[in-house]
């Protein structure tokens, strides 16, 4: 479970970094650009009236200008804004927070037009009860106390263990005030309570500064402190959700890059209020736009972002696209091979990015060949293939290789890593039955939904129903339900399992109803060896740790099931999920096989989609899904229609104007071949298999049933031990033992000389000449003839040497060193 | 806003150095390392450089440790060369990632230019033992007064009885209150005392009372007043943090400390002499005890431990580590071969101090935060809003006490006259009983406090 750890790890400290950093000294203010004002047609206040019916309520003013031609900017930072009645209200940056009872207006002017706005203020007189719940909670979240990295840790920091993001006030009462004789709080001298003094650094404090005394957050605590620590009633309002303006998704042409947000929360007495001041931010790109704490919104780039914001449990995301006129640019593109290019190129040309021009014929041969089948193309499949003049060869090799037994296997194994077929849980039997049952699956090409059902479903012997084996990885109800979301909803909600998702909604009741559907899966041992049998039982319930509660299924979306005792439970998520209008199901597995080709998913990483985590082009999505849906969750369809479009052929040779571009497809990514790829590239070139186990020689290492590891190529090139359904498992960083492996290995070293110069002997009884060796090993390696220089090159190596035979492995080694080599490109 | 006491310290010092330097810089007075620097080292920068963490291989929490040099080799002190003290030179440098402190805004310029000037004075050591923790140097401060009328009602966190059982003193904010146990009327304040109290001990003359006290990640103390006057007769303990706990051996020879700065000491009562600073916890020692022997001393802590001490050697008696959360109490058995001990993990253990091996148990409801044996019984309260009573002998419960609204933070017994007293959370006094059980007054321990009518009840 070592990288599954790792990237809990990962997540606990990614939360401190988000939502934390609010009072760091050291944060440097994105730059901005003047607004450029113009001539709006109109222009629009948020909020339409403002109601202060408290000392310590604010409310921010967000104005947006409409212009002719359809463009909207935020003006908020430019908007003149005066209280016609003095003393009244006091405005900074467009926040408005009171002085005085009274009625007055609030004159807006931005870009020639003038607005006015009621203002009403009430009850001054009356100190406001601090909320618990809303005030004083929100304050310790907005300022970090209770993040992840800190206070929010499991175990606290300092011996102060507050529950994360307050996903648990009933403890959080009890620690606050009950805990280690109230030492953290003092009523009778309010500033002087630990927890006030610790952020503000004037006890010392490990965290660092993390308060200052002009922020609202330290106003809530000292009152809520100098109230007596009281709690919410039962009576007392609660909270039902939050509201972000602006609401609609709005697109940005520079100079306009900057958009104040407002955040309103809504309680179930129909009261609202302003939370601007007090909601976490945080930008899924940060080196695309960048969001403060008081909610402004910042791009430095182009492309599109989506800004999380948090009120407590509550989570919404607001998207924005920034786009930018590029000096000279005009829009020239290979010509859309089909609604993939359409919606990337429908993209790329808002974002103002040319793509690359299409790949030379040699270059999509390797590719397709090794994103297809694993494997390279035979020496003489690409002297054919660069032989051919016919216009439709592209098509005509996709539609070869997507019917070769090697593409059904290598994606098999593809899938053995995300369902963690390995002999370590499943025995030898099982692994290569379930491994048989995945071949069979992608030869016949079932139908996702059917592939999905069946192993959701399987009950029985793991020895005769192979699918069955699909809950042997697991043990319990957790792992069940954690595989299960991440495989098929592309969701990582094991952080659910002890607190709520700290970026989304997932709240650990779902996480428990999520489990309900699992909660029945049995497992008992058969009577043959290495048997399992898996089963449905019709009783049990899941019980949520912390409230006790027994929790009935839930899925995302469709809410709380309502079924019959007797009910299989398999069979009804089984039903929800494989659904045509399921919104996760189609779009998670296309994204899968849209990052299979292209290295990077539309959604990235592909098992984290979230709200706050959007998609770079939602229109491409949304497009792969529905071809997907309508043509009855046909993979092969799917793949054939991303293989054949320019965008997949694009060069991987970036162009002046898209080499910033990471996500939006502008060009192919180059990347290492996997660790199976790259073994069998090297026996594919220089003629000699790999002997794995039992396996026959000449299995090649993209189609093994399970890992291998003890060949120590493949765990230096990152082959993953399958421990975990995250597609991290399989490591990507490049190191020097990789270096070593090809430079200096056995691997490398044995099939060039060892075997008593076979190598180069093969080569020397089919052809005669240099020419002719260097021209072959280059076909075989990349796919491509060598340039006169290369050849010549080569030519005089060989020459300057007495001893041609070594000279020859020579230069094929240094052709297996050569990134070109190692690469997909 | 209030300031702790050391940092008020440095600040009304500061403004005589500064009206010295305006007048004439050579009559300036030279700067005390006791009084201005060792109160701003203690607080800026002894978190991270002093006995629990030394980042840089560095620590400040004596005079003896400021002076060596860092992980660098840096001298942290060259006496006359402020610019080449890394203590001053760090505090001003505008290298971002090198100044202290560290993730805070920097130091005022005022305060920086106290240190540069010590250093250049020749960073004199004006106290007695350079090996001295800066707390222990500091001299003892007089602490502002409690408030006229409490606005709120403050947790009672400590309560002792008088040797006659006619007095109750109760802990306050910066004061003791005492209290008629019988119709909760106030009699006396006494003043002088740190923000917080979290243990009052009769000495066994009854003619003083040791005060544990101090606030929170500031600093604590251990005072001795003069019950009937309230005149502060002595400070035995100076400490970084809050002292939780102390206990005066019963016969009156020892003292015994413990506190959130982690350590348990032990003095010579009579004296104040210090005999043993024991580290003995890795967190907040929440509670100790001694035998009715006068021979060992017992600590527990939030870090789940107990311990037992020899109280002449301070040597290590014993180690109990049964428990599976933070411990806040502890008592000797009467015949001082057992111990019980409780806290957050609902439940009491009585356990050996020969093998400490465990040897009864009593499940709870709640946490326990205080404990008392009187005669063979065992009486302790916590979270669970009453207070039980159980034999020492089998720990099974023989009675519970209840009508308790919050937390319970402190208890006190006075056999004789058959009176148990408890204070909680919520800022009230109850007194029962102990005989029939019924209560005999329940007070809010708050002078002037006007929300609820002072005495609640009184029979």
């Amino acid at each position: 479970m070592k990288t599954a750890l790792l990237s809990l790890f990962a997540v606990w400290l990614g939360l401190a970094g988000a939502f934390s950093s609010q009072t760091e000294p050291a944060k440097p203010q994105p730059k901005m650009e003047p607004v450029e004002v113009g001539n709006p047609e109109r222009i629009e206040i948020q909020p339409p009236q403002i109601l202060l019916g408290s000392p310590l309520q604010k409310i921010q003013i967000v104005v947006s200008g409409f212009y002719a031609n359809g463009v909207v900017q935020d003006l908020t930072r430019v908007a003149t804004l005066s209280a016609e009645a003095p003393g009244v209200v006091k405005i900074e940056n467009a926040l408005v927070s009171p002085l005085a009872n009274g009625s007055t207006e609030i004159r807006v002017k931005a870009g020639g037009r003038e607005h006015k706005l009621p203002v009403k203020v009430t009850r001054q007189e009356t100190p406001e009860k601090v909320s618990f719940l809303y005030g004083t909670l929100a304050a310790l979240s907005k300022n970090g106390c209770n993040s992840g990295g800190c206070h929010g840790a499991p175990s606290g920091k300092g011996g102060f263990a507050l529950s994360m993001v307050a996903f648990d006030p009933e403890a959080d009462k009890i620690t606050l005030t009950r805990d280690f004789y109230n030492r953290r709080i003092n009523p009778p001298d309010p500033e002087s309570s630990l927890v006030l003094r610790k952020p503000l650094m004037e006890v010392a404090h490990r965290g660092g500064l993390r308060l200052q005394k002009n922020e609202d957050s330290y106003r809530l605590l000292v009152d809520w402190i100098a109230q007596g620590c009281t709690f919410d009633d039962d009576k007392a309002p609660r909270l039902v959700g939050i509201r972000v303006d602006p609401s609609a998704r709005r697109t940005f042409e520079w100079p306009a890059h900057t958009q104040q947000l407002r955040v309103t929360a809504s309680f179930n007495d129909g009261s609202e209020r302003d939370v601007t001041r007090l909601a976490m931010y945080s930008s899924s790109e940060e080196a695309l736009a960048s969001v403060s704490e008081t909610g402004l919104v910042v791009a430095s780039g182009r492309g599109q972002v989506g800004i999380s914001v948090r009120f407590l449990d509550n989570v919404e995301t607001c998207y924005f696209t920034f786009v930018r006129k590029i000096e000279g640019f005009t829009w020239q593109a290979p010509t859309p091979a089909n609604y993939v290019d359409d919606a990337v190129f429908a993209k790329l040309k808002l974002l103002q990015y040319q793509p690359s021009e299409t790949c030379s014929d040699a270059e999509f041969l390797r590719r397709v060949f090794v994103d297809v089948t694993g494997l390279l193309p035979k020496v003489e499949e690409t002297m054919a293939f660069l032989a051919d003049t016919s216009p439709n060869k592209r098509a005509a090799i996709i539609d070869d290789l997507l019917s070769r037994p090697a593409f059904a296997r290598f994606w098999a194994f593809k899938w053995g890593d995300l369902l963690r077929i390995s002999p370590a849980t499943l025995k030898e039997p099982g692994t290569h039955k379930y491994n048989a049952w995945i071949i069979k699956a992608w030869e016949e090409n079932l139908p996702y939904d059917a592939f999905a059902r069946t192993l959701l479903t399987a009950q029985g012997s793991s020895l005769d129903n192979p699918p069955a084996n699909f809950f042997r990885t697991t043990t319990n109800t957790s792992e069940a339900t954690e595989m299960a979301a991440q495989i098929f909803l592309g969701s990582r909600v094991q952080c659910a399992k002890c607190h709520n998702h700290p970026f989304e909604k997932w709240t650990q009741d779902n996480y428990y109803g999520l489990g309900a559907f699992f909660e029945r899966v049995q497992r008992k041992k058969g009577l043959r060896p290495d048997e399992l049998v898996i089963y449905s039982s019709r009783r049990g319930e899941i019980t949520q740790p912390r409230t006790g509660k027994k929790m009935p299924p839930w899925a995302p979306g469709a809410g709380e099931l309502q079924l019959p005792q007797e009910a299989d439970r398999l069979d009804a998520f089984a039903a929800w999920l494989t659904a045509p209008e399921n919104p996760y199901f189609a779009r998670v597995e296309v994204n899968r096989l849209w990052w299979q080709l292209m290295g990077r998913g539309i959604v990235e990483p592909i098992d984290d989609f979230r709200e706050s985590n959007p998609p770079s082009n939602p229109e491409l999505l949304d497009a792969l899904s529905r071809d997907f849906v309508t043509h009855h969750f046909d993979r092969k369809h799917v793949l054939r229609a991303i293989l054949n479009s320019r965008t997949y052929q694009a060069s991987s040779r970036p162009n002046a104007s898209n080499k910033e571009d990471e996500k939006n497809f502008s060009h192919a990514r180059q990347q290492m071949l996997t660790a199976e790829q790259l073994l069998d590239a090297v026996c594919q070139v220089t003629g000699q298999p790999e002997k794995f186990g039992n396996l026959p020689l000449g299995t090649p290492a993209t189609q093994l049933p399970s890992p291998q590891p003890n060949n120590a190529f493949l765990v230096a090139f990152g082959q993953p031990s399958r421990q975990s359904s995250c597609a991290c498992e399989r490591q990507s960083q490049p190191s020097l033992t990789q270096a070593l492996q090809l430079s200096n290995s056995q691997t490398v070293e044995n099939r060039l000389k060892n075997g008593g110069g076979q190598f180069v002997q093969s080569l020397v009884q089919q052809t005669k000449s240099d020419d002719e060796i260097i021209e072959k090993l280059y076909l075989a390696a990349l796919c491509r003839r060598p340039k006169e220089i290369e050849l010549q090159r080569a030519k005089q190596f060989i020459a300057a040497r007495p001893d041609r035979g070594t000279s020859l492995e020579d230069v094929a080694w240094s052709i297996l060193n050569l990134r070109e080599f190692v690469f997909r490109h | 806003m209030t300031l702790p006491p050391h940092t008020r310290l440095v600040l009304s010092s500061l403004g005589l150095c500064l009206s010295g330097l305006t007048s004439a810089h050579a009559a300036s007075p030279a700067v005390s390392f006791r009084q201005q620097i060792a109160p701003l080292l203690l607080q800026q920068c002894q978190t991270c450089h002093g006995p629990t963490e030394q980042k840089g291989g560095y620590r400040l929490d004596t005079f003896d440790f400021l002076s060596r040099k860092d992980d660098d080799g840096d001298p942290a002190l060259v006496p006359g060369k402020p610019e080449l003290s890394d203590l001053y030179r760090l505090l001003v440098t505008t290298e971002a990632d090198e100044r202290m402190p560290k993730k805070a805004a920097p130091l005022a310029p005022e305060l920086t230019e106290l240190v540069k000037r010590w250093i250049a004075e020749g960073a004199r050591f004006d106290g007695d033992d350079k090996t001295a923790s800066l707390v222990e140097i500091i001299p003892p401060q007089t602490h502002p007064k409690a408030p006229e009328a409490y606005t709120l009602p403050v947790p009672v966190t400590a309560l002792a009885f008088s040797p006659d059982g006619s007095e109750l003193t109760a802990s306050g904010f910066r004061e003791l209150t005492v209290w008629s146990p019988e119709d909760g009327q106030l009699l006396r304040r006494i003043s002088n005392v740190a923000p917080r109290t979290f243990q009052i001990v009769y000495g066994t003359d009854g003619a003083s009372i040791a005060v544990a006290s101090g606030a929170p990640g500031e600093f604590g103390e251990v005072r001795v007043y003069q019950p009937k006057t309230g005149e502060m007769l002595r400070q035995i303990v100076s400490a970084a943090d809050a002292v939780l706990d102390v206990k005066i051996s019963p016969d009156g020879r020892w003292i015994a400390t413990g506190g959130a700065d982690h350590y348990v000491s032990i003095f010579d009562f009579p004296t104040g002499a210090r005999r043993h600073r024991l580290a003995a916890h890795s967190d907040a020692v929440t509670s100790v005890a001694i035998s009715q022997d006068s021979k060992q001393v017992a600590s527990v802590s939030i870090d789940r431990a107990a311990k037992v001490f020899d109280i002449q050697t301070g040597k290590l008696v014993a180690i109990y580590r049964d428990h599976q959360s933070p411990l806040y109490s502890v008592a000797f058995a009467p015949d001082g071969k057992q111990m019980m001990t409780a806290g957050y993990d609902k439940s009491m253990h009585q356990w050996n101090i020969a093998d400490a091996k465990k040897q009864r148990e009593l499940a709870l409801e709640g946490n326990v935060l205080r404990m008392q044996v009187s005669g063979d019984q065992i009486y302790f309260g916590g979270s669970g809003k009453k207070i039980g009573q159980a034999s020492v002998a089998e720990l099974k419960t023989t009675r519970t006490l209840t009508s308790i609204e919050d937390w319970v933070y402190a208890l006190a017994i006075h056999a004789p006259t058959r009176r148990l007293a408890v204070g909680g959370y919520d800022g009230t006094i109850t007194v029962w009983n102990m005989e029939d059980g019924k209560q005999v007054a329940h007070f809010s321990a708050a002078p002037g406090y006007k929300d609820k009518a002072a005495v609640i009840f009184a029979r």
